[in-house]
């Protein structure tokens, strides 16, 4: 199956899927209405394509649009990896300070989409399975287990990597006693310095009255 | 070599241009260019009422797929005004009706009052009504003012257009500077293995579905015939180059079944 049939297949799902999670809860309807005309895009680097959340008369569509034709009230770039991360609004500083992801447009679209989803309480496998059939459910919950065992290893990489950095910088880092023992060495070293400095005084006044003797 | 035989032979080269402007092709048979208008009329006078099912039916459901990509292609924005050209029972105005929202507007055309009847039954009980006008318009003389339209689209309807290049000369004069135009169409599959299971399928399984579920078998040989007596990728890339489009570029989809054309004006 080529990658335009994935992307409308999974797009045209998720869509069916959302609009009816989100007019179970009449709450929900009231948030919908703050967002009508209004389009969220997420432009994630692991896709080719953005992902385009637009609400008309209470319904969510979902578009994705190739990147040079988009235009949404508000854009979130940012990746599947960030958005695991993403739990406090404390990390989404943080993550916006490291560049880990990036807002342009109207933040209170994004906000008011965030508030619809956060209440949403979606089975996915069953959700998907009524919609795709068994086998595509199953294809796409291997795509998306590849990708969560993916992410888990990168993580386990950094994590590893950190370590041993750690450990290097701990083995390049100068301990106490070395510190002590410099500290002795560099004394010693002042004393032999002036030790030699008052016997080149010593030798310098002998000098001079060795050469006063002789002149006269 | 006769009139007949050279459109025959211009097919099984996928060059399926007739030269001879006095007499076209319907499917295969060859017939007088002013009678095709009508003929046509009446295949889908035919079909109109089974006319969704029976795309459902046929390509499996995968036009939907196809529309949506359509769409997404468009670059369609709120506040744009759209020509759904050919667009029989409004499956891209339907959607295109969201997109633009109350600022925008899109026109639901055909030359086929049955077609454009049942569209505009089916779009009211969706209560799609505010942003959608219907009119009956023959794509080679469209009824609107030059500059009119951000984006047009004609959706596996420009085969059925007697005269293609005089459609696409007057869509080009409708579109705005900056419009663009997308033709969603039967092509030539770009597979061997494809296009011999396609052709098995197109000759001996559509008549007879056609045949079973819209009582009309002849209608759908006709669909099957003029399929493959459209003008392929390049072909109809070269005559949207021709009517004035530029940054011309196409796409296939499902293995060049069916392919996505995209042009601008500028």
């Amino acid at each position: 199956m080529s990658e335009f049939m994935h992307t409308q297949l999974l797009a045209g799902a998720v869509e069916i899927i959302l609009n009816q999670a989100l007019h179970k809860g009449g709450a929900k309807q009231a948030s919908l209405i703050k967002l009508n005309e209004k389009s969220l895009a997420v432009v994630l680097g692991e896709f080719s394509r953005p992902i385009v959340l637009t609400v008309n008369s209470n319904k969510l569509l979902v578009t994705s649009p190739a990147s040079e034709n988009l235009a949404a009230d508000c854009t979130i770039h940012t990746s599947i990896k960030t958005l695991v991360q993403l739990k406090t609004e404390q990390q989404l500083t943080q993550l916006i300070k490291d560049e880990q992801l990036d807002i342009d447009g109207d933040i209170k679209v994004a906000q008011h989409f965030a508030a619809c989803f956060e209440t949403l309480s979606i089975d996915w496998p069953s959700e998907l399975e009524a919609h795709l059939g068994d086998i595509g459910t199953y294809k796409l919950m291997q795509l998306v287990n590849s990708i969560k065992a993916k992410l888990k290893f990168a993580k386990q990489q950094i994590t590893s990597d950190a370590t041993e950095w750690l450990i290097h910088e701990k083995k390049l880092a100068v301990s106490k006693q070395e510190i002590s023992d410099f500290i002795g060495d560099v004394t010693q070293l002042e004393q032999q310095v002036s030790s030699i400095s008052d016997t080149i005084d010593a030798l310098a006044i002998k000098l001079q009255n060795t050469s006063k003797t002789i002149g006269t | 070599m006769s009139v007949s035989e050279k459109i025959m032979s211009d097919a099984n080269n996928n060059q399926p241009v007739d030269t001879n402007k006095e007499t076209t092709h319907f499917g295969y048979k060859t017939v007088e260019a002013k009678e095709k208008a009508s003929m046509v009329a009446d295949v889908f006078h035919s079909v109109a009422k089974q006319y969704d099912i029976m795309n459902d039916l046929m390509s499996f459901g995968i036009h939907r797929l196809w529309k949506r990509f359509t769409i997404d292609a468009s670059g369609v924005r709120p506040g744009n005004k759209i020509l759904d050209l050919a667009g029989g029972t409004g499956d891209l105005t339907a959607r295109f009706s969201q997109l633009v929202g109350r600022e925008g507007k899109v026109i639901l055309a055909d030359i086929n009052s049955s077609m454009l009847n049942v569209g505009r039954d089916k779009l009211r009980d969706r209560g799609l009504v505010q942003n959608i006008e219907y009119v009956q318009a023959n794509a080679e003389a469209l009824p609107f003012e030059e500059n009119t339209f951000d984006v047009v689209t004609i959706a596996f309807g420009l085969r059925n257009v007697t005269d293609k290049d005089k459609a696409l000369r007057s869509i080009f004069r409708v579109l705005k500077p900056g419009g663009r135009l997308l033709v969603l169409e039967f092509s030539k599959p770009d597979n061997e293995l494809v296009s011999k299971a396609y052709d098995f399928y197109s000759f001996n399984i559509l008549p007879k579905m056609g045949e079973l579920v819209a009582k009309d078998g002849e209608s759908y040989q006709y669909l099957a015939e003029s399929i493959r007596m459209h003008p392929d990728q390049e072909t109809l890339k070269s005559m949207m180059e021709n009517a004035g489009f530029e940054q011309t570029t196409y796409h296939n989809l499902t293995s060049g079944i069916v392919a996505l054309h995209k042009g601008y004006k500028f």
